[in-house]
């Protein structure tokens, strides 16, 4: 799993390829290294209901009332009501 | 085309006639043509906030994401057996809930669709085939169907500089010709799109009427670009004046009260209506399960902020957020008790509507006399400043400027990247006293401070007015954003009172009209709100979309039509049934193209009845509805006639009014009064372009700039009679003749048409950019205009260069008809700085709006700018990014304009003195 500005809890995407860095201020690029204060965002590949990603990184979960669906790992799990770590 | 073969300009060839295209008026001669006029700096200055935030939006790029999409989808695809309306709430309202919350440093109202700045998506259930990825196997086979709106896609141009992402970038690609999206999304799009082929609402809607006869005219009408077809699939709602009374007077947790209560009421009960009576009760719930969605969605942002506050070293920024997270948690249950409150309140229900369904022109209406209430309490009880209320409208402008909208290029060419936020001030109130007051005035003031395009302003003229306030707004139009526009409140509620008189519609209630989208007159109504036990009655909106239907037709191209026996010469297609006539006097050649142009509405009007109930089946908006009065009253949507008033839904949408005034006045002048040409010499002529390269060859499509051919010179003399025959816009009875009998006959035969609800159609003729768009692709027409020229903008602007006697002849040709007979009219105007300058430039605006208003005008615009200004914007246009023009009907920034339109707005006459 990558370390970049977009894995970041504390960058707000502005648009696809740059944010604002809620902790230092000012505009990032997209893949930037992360700094000290890099704290992980909640994607789907980092929950435990995540699986079998491919080589897309198409996974399968099993965290929601659905039971099993194909999700992208990269997806942002903030407002997942079954995101586990 | 080789140096060796160019040959002279237009221009060059009229000269030396004695003729020429006169592309300024006025003036006294002193202006310095070597300098470029700046527009006047009246000296206002945006606050630092509100700088940052625009500065945010400068740098922002047109942005998607598969987040609605995916959640929508995989909820859809769980429900499946549900009835139709409720599986759509829940996976609507699933979808809001997911939203990811987006909260930029500074802001004070937040919110945004998605979570970029400048964010959009498509909804693949509606339609999918021109945004699949490329390299995905539904990508070839959406391009193998060769269907009509893909061969529009590839005729049309759009901007392609600002925000729009032409190209992919490292980690983005480029969708759809101007929005990126993350690579890594891709795959993910990919089995999004996968799933919805051939479910989408185009997709279900083609295989139902491929069975219909017409349908192969229906796809070449887009084909030819002789009309835009298939506005269902594209953007089926909208051009709305939004009504947030009920979020402001009940507050989420009270409409869903009223939904629960309504729904106890109607469940199993049919109450006299066989066909519908049941519908009600799944339509309660299923507005009950929406209204859940939003409510969770901005939980989501109290949720955020929870996070995010103790994490924040900023005392400042800090503070800021614990504020913006009590206005959240409160409105995210209850009505709003400040100002600040409602329009938080107001901003997400604006948001909520515009990704429910692909939607262009929800506008906010009469926003200021709306909010006006909070903002007196406010006030009176020292809550608040207007320094303060300042900033928020302020910053208001950027959020409303940020609103993306995910549709085709060939949506984009005619749309611009606009989505006609149109906040009305002024008009009347009830009791037809003025309605203007200071927040109408702090708009206005806003605009001046922060120069973005959105939200457009409409001042609704009325001589009460006060004087003042009229200068107030003839200033703003000064700094050249282009707005406000006026629209005549006398001839905008006859329209709405005598469209909407068999619904109920009296004259009180039609002085509560706006303007939704770019100037589509909308039926309102008057609303009680109570604000800290103070009651205030409130304009609304009070009718679901309007002018879906029969969207645009080409009006010169009918010209053509006639000339060419149903074929159309670009393509070679045989569009309509040949009529073989021998065409031998004026009256039957105008005949036939009423015959014609009848027959092209018949056709869009039966396949838009249907795409419509399919889209009314498939995929109700039921927050629309939700926010819609009478919805809630009735129990259906705004597409089964819930709202108050359901005349406007349809109409018939026509553009390049002028180019075909202009043909029909150089026919009968030349051919059949004359006699100097026959209609085979005028043939000969257009097919040949008139001896001239096409305006694509040349690269400008404007009429100065076009080249004739070496052996172009044999229709030196054909062209030079039809660019000299009778033109509309100088006060000549020849010209302006034939427009009234046009109108007359136009604003009447679509009231015996009915649409898919059994209600009248009505005209409106506006161009917003379709005057490039099927400009670019018609051939040379009778007028001597060239073929790929952009047509006349709007529908009462003259013909570039043509309008030789002044504004005031001008206004005299405009007026020769009855305008309150049509949704609406559209004229621009474009006028040098130096002719308006000072307080006397002022007045003389304001008075020169005055004299169309009274005279009968509906509409009118300005664009205040040097004509060399954007042609060095053209060649430069890394320095101009924040250059603003008016189009028709609304500002856009000039880099995300189209080259087409931006020749033309070059080619406008430029008044030096008015």
């Amino acid at each position: 799993m990558t370390c970049q500005h977009i894995d970041c809890w504390n960058y707000q995407a502005i648009d696809v390829v740059k944010g604002i860095c809620l902790k230092h201020g000012g505009m990032v690029d997209w893949a930037g290294e992360s700094c000290p204060a890099f704290v992980r965002k909640p994607k789907c590949e980092t929950c435990a209901n995540f699986s079998n990603p491919d080589e897309d990184n198409i996974g399968t979960c099993t965290g929601l009332s659905d039971g099993s669906h194909w999700v992208l790992g990269s997806r942002p799990a903030t407002t997942c009501e079954g995101y586990r770590e | 085309m080789t140096t060796a073969e160019k040959t002279r300009k237009l221009t060059e060839i009229l000269e030396e006639k004695g003729q020429g295209l006169n592309f300024k008026y006025g003036g006294d001669g002193s202006i310095d043509q070597d300098v470029i006029a700046e527009r006047e700096d009246l000296g206002y200055d945006a606050s630092e906030r509100a700088k940052a935030l625009l500065d945010d939006y400068y740098q922002a790029l047109a942005s998607t994401t598969t987040e609605w999409q995916y959640n929508f989808t995989r909820k859809w695809e769980e429900l499946e057996g549900d009835l139709t309306i409720l599986r759509r709430a829940k996976a609507q309202a699933y979808a809001f809930a997911h939203l990811e919350p987006t909260i930029y440093p500074g802001e004070l109202i937040v919110g945004a669709k998605t979570n970029y700045l400048r964010g959009s998506f498509g909804n693949p259930w509606l339609i999918q085939s021109f945004f699949v990825a490329k390299g995905s196997e539904l990508y070839e086979k959406y391009k193998s169907d060769s269907n009509a709106r893909s061969d529009m896609d590839k005729q049309v141009q759009i901007g392609t500089g600002g925000g729009n992402v032409t190209h992919d970038l490292p980690g983005a690609i480029s969708l759809a010709g101007k929005f990126g999206l993350r690579t890594e999304e891709v795959p993910a799009l990919n089995k999004i799109t996968e799933y919805w082929a051939g479910k989408t609402l185009e997709e279900v809607g083609e295989r139902i009427s491929s069975t219909v006869p017409g349908f192969d005219v229906k796809n070449n009408l887009l084909r030819t670009a002789t009309s835009r077809a298939d506005s269902a699939y594209t953007i089926p709602v909208g051009r709305q004046v939004v009504s947030y009374y009920y979020p402001l007077q009940y507050g989420l947790d009270g409409m869903i009260e009223i939904c629960d209560q309504k729904y106890l009421e109607v469940a199993g009960q049919a109450d006299g209506d066989g066909y519908g009576g049941l519908d009600r009760m799944y339509f309660y719930q299923a507005v009950g399960i929406v209204i859940k969605g939003i409510r969770d969605w901005i939980g989501n942002y109290v949720k955020e902020l929870d996070r995010r506050i103790p994490l924040t070293d900023d005392a400042k920024q800090k503070s800021e957020y614990e504020q913006i997270r009590e206005t959240l948690a409160w409105i995210q249950h209850k009505p709003p008790r400040t100002f600040r409150e409602a329009v938080q309140i107001m901003w997400f229900t604006q948001l909520a509507l515009v990704n429910e369904e692909v939607a262009s022109g929800m506008s906010p209406g009469r926003l200021g006399q709306v909010l006006f209430p909070w903002y007196d309490q406010d006030i009176k009880n020292g809550r608040i400043t207007d320094d303060e209320v300042m900033e928020i409208l302020e910053l208001m402008r950027v959020k409303f400027t940020a609103i993306d909208l995910f549709v085709s290029t060939a949506s984009s060419s005619v749309l611009m990247g606009n989505t006609f936020n149109n906040v009305a001030l002024g008009g009347l109130t009830r009791d037809g006293r003025p309605a203007s007051n200071k927040l109408d005035w702090m708009f206005l003031e806003a605009a001046e401070r922060v120069p973005t395009t959105q939200p457009t302003l409409s001042v609704l003229w009325d001589e009460k007015l006060p004087e003042d306030f009229l200068l107030k707004a003839a200033e703003v139009v000064k700094m050249g954003s282009g707005f406000p526009a006026y629209m005549n409140c006398r001839v905008g509620q006859d329209f709405v009172l005598d469209q909407c008189a068999h619904e109920g519609m009296k004259v009180d209630e039609a002085r509560a009209f706006a303007i939704g989208g770019c100037l589509e007159t909308n039926a309102g109504t008057w609303k009680t709100v109570t604000v800290n036990g103070v009651e205030y009655e409130i304009p609304s909106g009070a009718s679901g979309a309007t002018v879906n239907g029969v969207h645009f037709i080409s009006n010169p191209s009918v010209v053509n039509l006639v000339l060419f026996n149903g074929k159309d010469m670009r393509t070679g297609i045989q569009l309509l049934p040949p009529h073989d006539k021998k065409l031998e006097t004026y009256e039957e050649f105008w005949e036939q193209y009423k015959a014609y142009y009848e027959f092209i509405v018949g056709i869009q009007l039966k396949f838009g009845n249907i795409q419509h109930d399919l889209h009314r089946k498939m995929m109700p908006t039921l927050w629309n509805s939700a926010t819609t009065p009478g919805c809630l009253d009735k129990g259906h949507d705004i597409e089964h006639m819930g709202a108050m008033y359901n005349s406007t839904f349809f109409g018939v949408e026509s553009t390049g009014t002028v180019n075909m005034v202009n043909s029909l006045a150089s026919l009968k002048k030349l051919v059949y009064e004359d006699g100097k040409y026959t209609l085979d010499d005028m043939r000969d002529a257009i097919e040949n372009n008139f001896g001239f390269y096409l305006a694509s060859e040349i690269g400008s499509y404007s009429m100065s700039e076009q080249v004739q051919k070496p052996d172009g010179a044999a229709y030196d003399e054909i062209l030079s009679d039809c660019l000299a025959a009778p033109k509309y816009g100088v006060g000549d009875p020849y010209a302006d003749g034939i427009l009234r009998e046009y109108e007359e006959w136009f604003c009447k035969f679509p009231r015996a048409l009915r649409s898919f609800m059994d209600e009248p159609l009505y005209p409106c003729q506006i161009s917003v950019s379709t005057h490039g768009t099927f400009g670019n692709n018609e051939v040379a027409t009778p007028d001597g205009r060239l073929a790929g020229v952009t047509f006349a903008d709007a529908s009462l602007s003259a013909a570039p260069g043509t309008d030789r006697k002044g504004p005031y002849a001008l206004f005299e040709s405009a007026c020769c008809w009855d305008q309150s007979q049509s949704q609406n009219s559209q004229m621009n105007m474009k006028i040098h700085p130096t002719a308006i300058k000072g307080d006397a430039g002022t007045k003389h605006l304001a008075d020169l709006v005055r004299a169309y208003m009274v005279s009968g005008g509906f509409h009118i615009q300005f664009n205040v700018v040097d004509s060399k200004m954007l042609v060095k914007a053209q060649k430069e246009p890394e320095n101009y990014r924040d250059l603003m023009v008016r189009v028709a009907g609304f500002t856009q920034y000039w880099v995300e304009i189209s080259k087409p339109i931006q020749d033309e707005l070059i080619a406008r006459t430029e008044y030096e003195g008015v």
